[in-house]
């Protein structure tokens, strides 16, 4: 079976990215999208999927607030960060649970980059 | 985390780094005192399967000492070393050292700037447990300057490659006057200003501004306009480098506005930003002749340069006494190299509607010839007052559209006409402006003290018009854009006289002005 995955984004454009390479590149089924961290927390608990990416600057709940939260309710979410944010914040996501993180730009064009996203997902899935 | 942060050092590794690494600890002024005592290799097996024998002489030193950390980066030093602690298990270190706060360091050293970049490894013991992260410092400072000179290189390509197209994409005469006209309006620019700074020198001549005067009149008005038409023009033809050079010129000399009479070192800067612009013009006119060589590419130069030879051996002979046939052979030849006047005279329909556009006018040029082909040096000759004549036409002769309607007169026409007789050539110019009164070109001459009153009186009306031909006549009190500081048509006649010709001039107030020149012919009588 297909693994799955929320995508949250503020950006629309970076939710249709995102959810294309889930599911062209890495075979994932994309079970919904949201754009805020409320969102991400109903969301998580609507479809319990396999991952959920998480930006972290974004209205209403922010990444880390929807981290936690969604951390506090379900310890074994595998939470992954797509920020631009790589400083206390990102290390802080990552101190209380967030399994990575991959750095935007989003750059899709790029082969490092792409690399750098299925080797940060095939390490979070086969986490337990 | 303090076993963290206790095992965090700098390793220096002596022999096990390149060159360039070592420079960590120039970097290190205090890197004597906070040594540590050597690291022994067997007391850190992962160290030494990492490093080798060289292990042995690896230098620990605490972080913050090395690295120089204030303490807001020692915090997040701190807060970096939390999450590795955590995180180093199941986090590829990629990921990990790549969040470490501190990924280079700058330093600057007498002259040299020093850059550096630092790359991070995690030691680990055989249970993977971390014992110690190494930081690697890699001199990053000539791989930086190779990149910067790149860019630079690659910089100025693109600018020679703008400047390529520009030149390659306008025809050759339409570059060439673009090059002349920009040529006279950067010397005016150098004129005013070196006259400016000149005038500054002088006793009692402290704080006569730059753009004192009326607008239309102060020294820094008449500069920006030059500047501003060499911008505009280098803009359209696709000169961008000039363009930009035009551009700071601008901004220098409207800095000097504000400031007055300007600062000394602003002064110095436009200076040196108005010889840039001379500089630069030469290197277009140079790439000019390079790509274009004066207007043809080296075949057609060399092919030109061959039938030149064939047609002046041709134009040469006595034919008189040959069979016809053998004589309409060589007069054929004689005319190889010959084009249409209406070729010929495309430079100066250019330069018209260059001009008329600058202007704010509109002009149509109209060419008619009552011969077929002609010599190619038919006009070049005359090259100096065609382009005097038809500039000061445009500038002088031609109304403003405004003016025009009011009088009742449609657009406005030039008209060039060739015309071949038996033992010459006439060239008449003539446009339908506002005209000249032969009466008031006399009272001019007379208040320019150019002629005496009882000189005037003795000349007839084609006399009167002549005096325009004279040095320093000028219609206007101020020189125009275009032409007007009086010596344009000085140059003109000059320069028809050189070549054994005449200069005529013929107008009536309001109906025109008709320049004639008068050659002899090109390459012998029997031609044409």
């Amino acid at each position: 079976m297909d693994k799955t995955v929320v995508i949250v984004d503020d950006s629309k454009f970076q939710t249709m990215q995102l959810g294309r390479f889930f599911s062209d590149v890495l075979g994932f089924k994309v079970a919904a999208t949201g754009e805020n961290g409320e969102e991400a927390v109903e969301m998580y608990k609507a479809h319990k999927p396999d991952l959920i990416t998480m930006d972290l600057t974004m209205p209403k709940l922010d990444g880390r607030g929807a981290l936690a939260q969604i951390l506090a309710e379900f310890p074994q979410a595998r939470v992954l960060v797509i920020s631009a944010v790589k400083g206390p914040l990102l290390l802080e996501c990552l101190a209380i649970g967030a399994k990575s993180y991959v750095e935007k730009p989003l750059r899709f064009d790029r082969e490092d980059f792409i690399r750098d996203f299925k080797a940060t997902v095939t390490e979070i899935l086969q986490s337990a | 985390m303090d076993a963290i942060s206790a095992g965090f050092f700098l390793i220096h590794l002596d022999g096990t780094v390149t060159p360039s690494a070592a420079l960590a600890e120039t970097l290190l002024p205090d890197s004597g005192r906070a040594t540590a005592p050597a690291a022994k290799a067997s007391s850190t097996p992962a160290m030494a399967s990492a490093t080798g024998a060289s292990a042995a002489r690896a230098r620990r030193i605490p972080l913050n000492l090395a690295l120089e950390l204030n303490a807001e980066q020692e915090a997040q030093f701190g807060k970096w070393l939390k999450l590795v602690g955590l995180r180093h298990r199941d986090l590829r270190w990629e990921k990990l050292s790549a969040l470490a706060p501190l990924q280079e360091l700058r330093s600057v050293k007498g002259e040299e700037e020093i850059h550096v970049r630092l790359s991070y490894r995690k030691l680990e013991d055989g249970n993977g447990d971390l014992t110690a992260i190494a930081v690697f410092a890699n001199d990053a400072a000539p791989s930086r300057a190779m990149i910067r000179q790149l860019e630079e290189e690659r910089q100025r390509h693109k600018l020679e490659i703008r400047d390529v197209l520009a030149l390659a994409a306008n025809p050759p005469e339409t570059v060439g006057s673009f090059l002349d006209d920009a040529r006279l309006r950067l010397e005016a620019a150098r004129w005013e200003w070196e006259g400016f700074l000149a005038a500054q020198k002088l006793p009692g001549a402290k704080g006569a501004g730059l753009w004192q005067g009326t607008a239309e009149e102060s020294a820094g008005q008449h500069l920006f306009r030059e500047l501003h038409m060499v911008k505009g023009n280098a803009g359209a033809f696709g000169f961008e480098s000039l363009a930009a050079g035009a551009q700071e010129s601008e901004d220098l000399l409207e800095a000097l506005k504000h400031s007055g009479a300007g600062s000394e070192r602003t002064r110095a800067k436009l200076t040196a930003s108005l010889a840039g612009l001379r500089t630069q013009l030469e290197e277009l006119v140079r790439a000019m002749k390079l790509i274009a060589g004066e207007g043809q590419d080296a075949m057609t130069r060399i092919l030109k340069w061959k039938l030149d030879r064939l047609a002046a051996a041709a134009g040469g002979m006595e034919t008189a006494k040959l069979d016809p046939a053998l004589r309409a052979l060589i007069e054929a030849t004689a005319k190889l190299a010959f084009l249409s006047p209406a070729y010929l005279v495309r430079k100066y329909r250019n330069l018209v509607e260059r001009v008329a556009h600058n202007l704010g006018k509109r002009v149509t040029f109209r060419v008619t010839s009552n011969t077929g082909d002609v010599h190619p040096e038919s006009f070049s000759r005359v090259d100096e007052a065609l382009v005097h004549i038809l500039r000061n036409m445009v500038d002088h002769g031609i109304e403003s559209p405004g003016e025009r309607e009011a009088g009742g007169k449609g657009e406005a026409e030039i008209g060039f006409e060739y015309v071949a007789e038996e033992d010459r050539v006439f060239l008449r110019i003539r446009d339908d402006g506002r005209g000249m009164d032969p009466a008031a070109i006399a009272q001019r001459g007379i208040d320019l003290g150019l002629i005496t009153r009882a000189e005037a009186d003795s000349l007839d009306d084609v006399g009167k018009l002549s005096l325009i031909f004279l040095e320093r006549f000028t219609t206007r009190d101020e020189a125009g854009m275009v032409s007007g500081r009086g010596l344009g048509l000085a140059l003109a006649h000059r320069c028809v006289s050189d070549r054994g010709g005449n200069l005529y001039v013929y107008s009536r107030p309001g109906e025109g002005t008709r320049f004639a020149i008068e050659l002899p012919h090109l390459g012998g009588k029997s031609l044409l």
